[in-house]
């Protein structure tokens, strides 16, 4: 133990790394595999008109397509929310949006195919049909009165207010500093 | 299409697609998984090699392009199972984290040291711009670098 303590001791993971030889997600080959595509939203806000993927799927070598709206009727469930504020308003998210995107990139429809070349060949056939509409891309923004809302459900796109500490105290520190950008985000 | 590349000192003749970009052709033809793919817009330089000496991003080469030029790769740098002073500089001065940007990394700083053997810290940093790092904050991955520099003095 002594020996180690204050000691300048190299890394034992470092070899692999140096030379190359790191086991990433994407230097896995495994038998038989099939790689995804996902299909992304160019618009900050959009409704899905609509989605057909009938010329992807036949694409030599796509083994599925799937729109969000596959994977709900498929059994798919929501992504979980596991932050505990209280009052706090969790609207759906679903693994692909099937009704409207919400920000650029965001996947509306899915591709697994034989190659990493088919499967991005096959997003191109993919024909999806959006009404763009206004974004929001400011935080402060996104909470004034009549900004776009980002979920229908969510009033004001605000998800919870959280309250930590003394806040009578707080306003009492603050009131005597002079004003720094940094204050407003504190509070 | 037909390329052929000598990669690490072995020469390769293999048909490609013609938008077959060197980092593909690399990783998946030839098998070399040690160059990275890190984003699409040439920006973190993962996927830095050498391409007749000169540092790279063979995301933004075609195999192509490549035809008839000689690659090193971070794979092509321990010469006979012993590590190039920039290599070692990295184990030294703890510029490893998760080691994605390291290969990349690696390979910019061999050529900078090639072009200017002796940098300073503002050309060491200005040097490695086009390599992202998004573990480190990118001091001890200096201090390889000045590391290698000096034992590369030496005639090493």
């Amino acid at each position: 133990m002594a020996k180690y303590v204050g000691a300048s001791i190299k890394r034992k993971e470092d070899p692999r790394f140096i030379q190359g030889k790191g086991s990433y997600v994407a230097n896995l080959t495994l038998p038989n595999m099939a790689y995804l595509a996902i299909k992304r939203s160019p618009y900050g806000h959009a409704k899905i008109k609509s989605i057909n993927t009938k010329k992807a799927a036949k694409l030599p070598g796509v083994i599925a397509v799937f729109t969000g709206q596959d994977l709900i009727d498929g059994g798919v469930g929501k992504l979980p929310c596991g932050w505990n504020v209280p009052n706090i308003k969790v609207p759906a998210r679903w693994p692909l949006t099937p009704d409207k995107v919400r920000h650029v990139g965001d996947g509306v429809a899915c591709v697994a195919a034989e190659s990493p070349y088919i499967a991005a060949d096959a997003l191109d056939l993919i024909e999806v049909d959006y009404e763009p509409l206004p974004a929001v891309v400011d935080a402060r923004k996104a909470a004034e009165p009549g900004a776009p809302l980002v979920h229908d459900d969510v009033p004001g796109n605000v998800s919870y207010t959280w309250g930590i500490g003394d806040k009578e105290a707080c306003d009492k520190a603050f009131a005597g500093s002079s004003p720094r950008p940094w204050n407003r985000a504190r509070r | 299409m037909k390329v052929t590349i000598t990669v690490n000192g072995a020469t390769h003749t293999d048909e490609v697609e013609p938008r077959t970009l060197l980092v593909h052709y690399v990783r998946e033809t030839l098998g070399l998984t040690g160059t990275n793919v890190g984003c699409d817009t040439s920006q973190c330089g993962a996927c830095t090699v050498l391409m007749d000496g000169q540092a790279v991003k063979s995301c933004t080469v075609l195999a192509a392009q490549a035809d008839g030029s000689e690659i090193t790769t971070i794979e092509g740098l321990a010469k006979n199972g012993a590590l190039h002073p920039v290599q070692q500089g990295f184990w030294e001065k703890h510029g490893v984290q998760c080691g994605f940007c390291t290969p990349g990394m690696i390979m910019t700083a061999v050529d900078l040291l090639q072009r200017n053997p002796n940098p300073t810290e503002a050309e060491i940093r200005h040097g490695l711009e086009g390599n992202l790092c998004r573990c480190t904050g990118y001091q001890n991955i200096v201090k390889a670098v000045q590391y290698a520099a000096e034992n590369m003095k030496g005639g090493a």
